[in-house]
C-alpha cells in the first residue's frame, strides 16, 4: 500500500551519518594500538639491552593497559545507559547504545596516552571517570564540555603522579606477568632495568637541563630519528610521531578534522620554542654558519625536539580536533589552537608541568562557549575588538618568548 | 553592510537526466481549472458570477491590498463558484472553478513594437498579463520595474539549482528566441544597458543555444555557474556576475534579477498579446512512471498531471508528493492541489525510513543493521536522528554565514535576544544544513520556527 508522507523539506539527504564520520577514528587509532605494542617491543629490545622473552612481556602489558583503558570505558558507558539511563535490555540495543555513544573512541585515545606500565587499576579508575564525570553526567554524546578522554588522563595524572611517573620510567617491574604487579604496581622484586639506562621523559629532562646543547642532545638520544620513531620512554601512544603524521593527513584528506588546528597549534609551538633557541644562540653551542649544515644549525633540533616529544602530536591531532568540545566557525578554531599553542609553551616553559598539552587542551574547553558566543551571527567584516585581540596576542607571544628565554638560557 | 561567503554551496546529485532530454509535451485540456486567489479570498475583487461565459485569457480577478496583481480564466468556458483547494505551500486557498468546453476561444492584447513603447506601457502590460516570478517566488515582475531606477543591468537567473527540475533547461532551448527577445523587453523597461543570462554549467546545450541567439546583440551575456547548490541564490547569482553585495533587494546595487521563464512570458505578453496562462513544470522523481516536462495550464490540478505522466508506481512503499524542488518543495498531504504560476516542478520521491532498533534478529544482522550499512542503498534513506556532535559541518557549508547549530538551540529555547544575535532573519531557508548533517537532524526545520517566534517577539515588543 502506497501511503503520502508529509514531512518537512529537504527530502534528501547526503548520505552522510556520524557513523562513517566517527569510524575515521577507530581505523586509525586501533591500528596504533598494535603498533605502539611493537614499538614497545622494540624499544626494550634494541635499547634497554632486554632479551626476547622480556620484550615480549612488556609487549603484553603494552596491550594489557590498551585493552583495560578500552574496556574499562565500555563497561562504564554500558553501566550507566542500562541501569541510569535504562536505555536498553537485550544485545541490539546494548550495540546500538555502544554504537551511537562511541566509548570505544574515548577509551582508545584515552589509554593511548597512559605509560605502559600504569597499573591496571589505575587505568580502570580513570576509564571510569572519563566516561561518568567526562560525559554522561553532562548528558551524553554531543553535551559535555571537556574531552572525556582528557578528563580521564588528567584524573589519573593528578591523583597518580608518583605512580605514573615510575611507570613511564619503566621502575615497575616490566619483566615481570605477576598479577600483583600488573594490577596493584607494586614493586616486589628487583628491576630489571637500571635507571640510567631508561631515564625519565624527554621532557623532564629538558625541563631539569633547561637549554641543552646539540652535543647533549647527542649523547642522550642519538639522532633525531630515533625521537621521531618513539623510541624513547613516554607514553604508550604518544611517542609514534610517524603514525600521528599518517594518521593527520589521512583524517584531513578524509575531512574529519580541519588541517588548520592541528597545524596552527605544532606549528606556533615550534616557532615560540625556535625563538627562545635563537635567543640563547651560545647556550646552544651553535658557532655560526661556518659549520656543516646539520640540525644544529640556527638551534633547529631545540624547537624539533620540543614538538615532538611530550605528546604535542597526539594531542593536537586526536585530542584538540575533538568536534564537541571545540569552537564551530573557522575563525573561533584558529582562537582556540592560538591560545592551545600560548598555553602549552608556558606550561611547559614556565610552569613545573613538564607536559602541558593536557591541561592547555582541558583549559581551552572550558572557552569554548565564549569563542562560540564571540562570533554569532553573519560576518560582518574584522571588527576593531578582533584587531585589538589579536595585537594583543601577539605582545603575548613575543613577551612569553623574551621570558622563557631569559628563564630558561639566562639572558641579561 | 553585512559580508558574507557569497560562493559557498555543497555540490548535490542533480538527477536531471530522465527529463531533460525529453522535448516538453503539452498538456491543455483539464476539465475543470481551479484559480487560486488566497487563503481567506477577500482581498481579490472577482470580477465574474457563477455561470458567466468566459474566454481564454479573460481577466477575472483583480487584487485589491497591496502590489496589483490580475487573474486570468485560463480556459474558455463557464464559471462554477468557488471552491477551497490545496495551494502548493500546503494551505487550502479560496479558488474559482471554471469548468473547460474545449473551445479555447481565446482573448488576446494587442501586440506592442517595444522598440518605440514607452517604460510605462511596457510595464502595464506586464502588468495586465499578470506576470509573477516563475522561478518560485511569484513576487509580481511588475512591481520590481514600477519604482526601480539606475538600473544598468538586467540578470535572467536559469541556474536551477534544486535536483530533478528541468523545465528552465527545456524552456531555453526550446524557446530561445523568447528568452533572448523577454531579456531585451526587459532591459528596456528598465533602460538598463546590460543583459546577462546565469546558467549552469552542466547545461550545455542550452548554452550553446543561447551564446548562438546572443551573438547577434553586443549587449548581451551568457555567465556560466557551478553546479553547486544554492547557486540560484540572488546574492550569489549577483556576486557571481557582477562583483556586487546589497543589502536587501538587489535593485540596490543596479541590478534587477528575473527567471527565465519569466522572461518567456514577457516577451509573449509584449509581442504576440498573450497573457500568462500556461508554464512549462517539471514531472520528475523515482515514483512517477514517465517523467517529463509538461506545458500546462494554471489552475490544473496535480493529480491529473500525474496521471497524465502514468501515475505513481505501486510497488515503491512510502511516497511523497511533492510541490517544488527536494530542497524547498513542500510535501503535500495528497496529490489534489492546485499548480499556480510559481510552482516549478510536482516530484513524487521516495519516503524515507525511521530506523529502528532490530530486535530478535540474528548477531550477525544486527551488526549490519546498526552500522547502517542499509543506508547506502540510493533509493532509500534513513532517518536516524542522532544527538548533535558540533561537528561543524552545517556552519562550513552555511551559504548565509550564519551558525545553524547554534540558531537551532535558541530556536528550540525560544530565545529571541540570542536568536537575533545570531541573525536570524538573513537565514534564506535553503536545507543545506539539514542536508549535509551528518546526525539526520532537521535543522532548517528548528530555525524557520524560530524565525517566525522571532518575528511575532519583536512585533510584539516593537
Amino acid at each position: 500500500m502506497t501511503n503520502i508522507q508529509v514531512a518537512p523539506y529537504p527530502h534528501i539527504h547526503s548520505g552522510r551519518s556520524t557513523h562513517k564520520y566517527m569510524l575515521d577514528l577507530p581505523i586509525t587509532t586501533y591500528p596504533m594500538a598494535i603498533v605502539a605494542m611493537l614499538f614497545q617491543f622494540l624499544y626494550v629490545t634494541i635499547f634497554l639491552d632486554a632479551t626476547f622473552t622480556q620484550g615480549i612481556i612488556v609487549a603484553i602489558r603494552a596491550g594489557l593497559v590498551i585493552f583495560t583503558g578500552v574496556f574499562s570505558c565500555i563497561a562504564a558507558e554500558t553501566i550507566w545507559n542500562r541501569y541510569v539511563k535504562k536505555e536498553f535490555n537485550d544485545f541490539a540495543g546494548w550495540f546500538r547504545s555502544m554504537a551511537t555513544t562511541y566509548p570505544s573512541i574515548t577509551g582508545m585515545l584515552y589509554a593511548l596516552s597512559l605509560p605502559f606500565g600504569t597499573p591496571l587499576y589505575v587505568v580502570i579508575l580513570g576509564g571510569f571517570v572519563a566516561i561518568i564525570i567526562g560525559k554522561s553526567l553532562f548528558g551524553g554524546v554531543g553535551h559535555n564540555i571537556f574531552n572525556p578522554a582528557l578528563v580521564g588522563r588528567a584524573f589519573v595524572t593528578i591523583s597518580f603522579t608518583s605512580l605514573l611517573q615510575q611507570a613511564s620510567n619503566y621502575q615497575l617491574t616490566p619483566f615481570n606477568l605477576n598479577f600483583v604487579s600488573i594490577f596493584f604496581g607494586i614493586n616486589n622484586t628487583t628491576s630489571g632495568i637500571t635507571d640510567a639506562v631508561a631515564g625519565a621523559t624527554p621532557l623532564a629532562i629538558a625541563a631539569k637541563e633547561g637549554l641543552f646543547t646539540f652535543a647533549t642532545f647527542k649523547e642522550l638520544y642519538g639522532s633525531m630519528w630515533r625521537i621521531f620513531l618513539g623510541f624513547y620512554p613516554s607514553a604508550v601512544g604518544e611517542s609514534l610521531s610517524f603514525w600521528i603524521v599518517l594518521a593527520f593527513v589521512y583524517l584531513v584528506v578524509k575531512k574529519t578534522i580541519n588541517w588548520f588546528v592541528p597545524v596552527i597549534y605544532v606549528g606556533l609551538v615550534f616557532l615560540m620554542t625556535w625563538g627562545v633557541a635563537l635567543l640563547n644562540q651560545d647556550a646552544l653551542g651553535w658557532t655560526g654558519f661556518g659549520e656543516a649544515l646539520s640540525l644544529n644549525t640556527l638551534g633547529l633540533y631545540y624547537p624539533l625536539f620540543y614538538v615532538l616529544t611530550g605528546g604535542l602530536l597526539f594531542g593536537a591531532v586526536f585530542m584538540a580536533t575533538e568536534p564537541v568540545t571545540q569552537p564551530l566557525t573557522k575563525r573561533g578554531r584558529v582562537i582556540f589552537a592560538t591560545y592551545l599553542a600560548i598555553i602549552t609553551f608556558a606550561i611547559r616553559t614556565l610552569g613545573n608541568l613538564p607536559e602541558g598539552v593536557l591541561f592547555s587542551i582541558l583549559f581551552m574547553n572550558s572557552f569554548t562557549p565564549i569563542i562560540d558566543n564571540a562570533f554569532m551571527g553573519q560576518r560582518k567584516g574584522t571588527s576593531v575588538k578582533e584587531i585589538i585581540f589579536w595585537v594583543v596576542t601577539a605582545g603575548l607571544i613575543i613577551g612569553l618568548v623574551f621570558m622563557a628565554s631569559a628563564r630558561l638560557g639566562g639572558i641579561n | 553592510m553585512k559580508l558574507f561567503k557569497a560562493k559557498k554551496g555543497v555540490i548535490i546529485p542533480g538527477k536531471k537526466d530522465d527529463t531533460a532530454k525529453l522535448a516538453t509535451v503539452s498538456y491543455t485540456s483539464p476539465e475543470y481549472v481551479y484559480i487560486p486567489l488566497s487563503v481567506k479570498g477577500n482581498d481579490f475583487e472577482v470580477l465574474v458570477k457563477p455561470g458567466d461565459k468566459v474566454k481564454l485569457g479573460q481577466k477575472i480577478a483583480v487584487r485589491k491590498t497591496g502590489v496589483p496583481l490580475v487573474k486570468h480564466a485560463t480556459v474558455s468556458g463557464e464559471v462554477v463558484g468557488t471552491e477551497r483547494k490545496n495551494h502548493r505551500t500546503g494551505l487550502p486557498y479560496v479558488c474559482i472553478k471554471i469548468k473547460n468546453d474545449f473551445q479555447d476561444e481565446t482573448l488576446t492584447f494587442t501586440p506592442i513594437d517595444f522598440e518605440k513603447a514607452t517604460k510605462n506601457e511596457l510595464i502595464d502590460r506586464i502588468e495586465e498579463a499578470g506576470i509573477v516570478g516563475l522561478g518560485g517566488a511569484g513576487f509580481p515582475t511588475h512591481a520590481k520595474y514600477r519604482g526601480a531606477e539606475n538600473i544598468d543591468t538586467v540578470i535572467l537567473n536559469g541556474a536551477e539549482c534544486e535536483p530533478y527540475l528541468t523545465s528552465d533547461y527545456r524552456v531555453m532551448i526550446e524557446d530561445t528566441f523568447h528568452v533572448v527577445n523577454g531579456l531585451r523587453i526587459l532591459m528596456k523597461t528598465a533602460q538598463a544597458e546590460k543583459g546577462i543570462i546565469v546558467l549552469k554549467q552542466g547545461y550545455k546545450e542550452a548554452y550553446e543555444a543561447l551564446v548562438k541567439e546572443c551573438a547577434q546583440y553586443d549587449n548581451l551575456q551568457v555567465f556560466l555557474v557551478p553546479n553547486q547548490y544554492p547557486a540560484g541564490w540572488e546574492r550569489q547569482v549577483v556576486y557571481r556576475t557582477l562583483k556586487r553585495r546589497y543589502e536587501k533587494y538587489p535593485y540596490e546595487c543596479g541590478v534587477i534579477v528575473n527567471n527565465i521563464s519569466t522572461a518567456v512570458a514577457v516577451s509573449e505578453a509584449i509581442t504576440e498579446g498573450k497573457p500568462l496562462v500556461e508554464r512549462v513544470i517539471t514531472v520528475g522523481g523515482e515514483g512517477v512512471i514517465k517523467p517529463g516536462n509538461y506545458r500546462v495550464r494554471i489552475g490544473t490540478l496535480a493529480s491529473e498531471l500525474i496521471k497524465q505522466a502514468g501515475g505513481i508506481a505501486k510497488d515503491l512503499g512510502d511516497v511523497r508528493i511533492i510541490a517544488g524542488g527536494p530542497m524547498m518543495g513542500v510535501a503535500q498531504k495528497n496529490d489534489d492541489f492546485v499548480i499556480t504560476r510559481a510552482l516549478t516542478g510536482i516530484l513524487v520521491l521516495l519516503g524515507e525510513h525511521k530506523y529502528e532498533v532490530p530486535h530478535k534478529k540474528p548477531v550477525g544482522d544486527v551488526l549490519l543493521d546498526v552500522l547502517h550499512f542499509s543506508e547506502h542503498d540510493p533509493r532509500f534513506f534513513i532517518r536516524d536522528e542522532q544527538p548533535c556532535v558540533r561537528c561543524g559541518s552545517c556552519v562550513f557549508n552555511c551559504p548565509a554565514g550564519l551558525q545553524p547549530t547554534l540558531l537551532r538551540d535558541a530556536a528550540l529555547a525560544k530565545d529571541e535576544v540570542r536568536l537575533g544575535k545570531l541573525d536570524v532573519m538573513e537565514c534564506i531557508d535553503c536545507g543545506t544544513c539539514a542536508y549535509v548533517c551528518p546526525s539526520h537532524i532537521l535543522i532548517n526545520d528548528a530555525i524557520r520556527r524560530g524565525k517566525t517566534y522571532y518575528q511575532v517577539k519583536v512585533k510584539n515588543t516593537k
